[in-house]
């Protein structure tokens, strides 16, 4: 195989993992702020 | 301990948040321009021809875990001293995100050593400390996923957080310490200088995603702990959350 198989393959790779991982964890920070909106909105309707 | 739920408002407020996003999108912007410019400008290798490209990427993903645990062991040994959960969120977003790259440079090269060694895997004294550096760090994420505890979470996790940067010595030093296949550390002064500049950026460029990312995860951290402490609240004051 070329040089150049292994080096696309290479730089593919990072940003296929690059931009999974920030995908990812902006999923993951949209869930954390609708749990805690959720926690806090269900702690205001035990207050009432 | 400080807990960050009595400030739910401080972990929700969009002013860090958009910094971090700008942030996000300059690192990435980095990373694009500096391995444009290294593959364009760098010339073929005398030994390895243009498979010399691959190192851009592979030594900043290192160089990265490296940086990542070593945060991990400073902020373990901080929290162990201070008892401040801000230090042990932050190490455990060091710690996911020195996995990912640390798996990265793992598989890159195992890219770049298939067509230099032949073989896409060796028991090398560097690839296998590197690759249980990796094992480590991922036993650090499962026993933080099991432990439900937050103080003993914290206190186990420092723990081996601690212990498993201690074999980041042994990753740096296995070239040589033993005789490996890998060769001496890439750096700077071991490079043609020819070589270095692209290294450089690439090294910059990746320190930023480095740094965007700890910052993201931390900001999930201190969300998800904000709604775990709110709950712990509530059940201790007989309320009930609807979650």
């Amino acid at each position: 195989m070329s040089d150049w198989v292994y080096i696309v393959a290479g730089f593919g790779l990072t940003w296929i993992v690059l931009i999974g991982y920030a995908g990812y964890l902006r999923r993951r920070v949209r869930r954390a702020e609708a749990a805690l909106a959720e926690v806090l909105e269900g702690g205001k309707e035990a207050e009432k | 301990m400080t807990i960050s739920a009595s400030r739910p408002a401080a972990a929700q407020a969009p002013g860090p948040a958009r910094r971090i996003q700008v942030l996000g999108w300059i690192a990435f912007l980095a990373v694009l321009v500096a391995e444009a410019v290294s593959l364009w400008t760098s010339p073929p290798d005398r030994d390895m021809g243009h498979l010399q490209k691959l190192m851009y990427v592979h030594v900043p993903a290192a160089w990265m875990a490296l940086l990542a645990y070593g945060l991990v062991f400073v902020l373990s040994l901080l929290y162990l001293w201070k008892r401040d959960e801000r230090h042990d969120l932050l190490a455990a977003a060091a710690a996911e995100v020195g996995v990912v790259m640390n798996a990265l440079a793992l598989a890159l090269g195992s890219i770049w050593g298939r067509p230099t060694w032949g073989v896409w895997w060796t028991w090398d004294a560097r690839l296998t400390s590197t690759a249980v550096l990796l094992v480590i760090f991922l036993g650090y994420l499962a026993l933080r996923a099991f432990t439900e505890d937050p103080d003993r979470r914290a206190r186990w996790s420092a723990a081996v957080g601690i212990l498993g940067f201690l074999n980041s010595y042994i990753v740096y030093m296995s070239v040589r310490w033993w005789r490996t296949l890998h060769q001496v550390q890439s750096s700077p002064e071991t490079l043609d200088p020819i070589y270095t500049r692209g290294l450089r950026m690439n090294a910059i460029a990746f320190l930023l995603v480095l740094v965007y990312f700890v910052a993201r995860r931390y900001r999930a951290a201190r969300l998800e702990r904000a709604a775990e402490a709110r709950i712990e609240e509530a059940a201790l004051a007989g309320e009930g959350v609807h979650v």
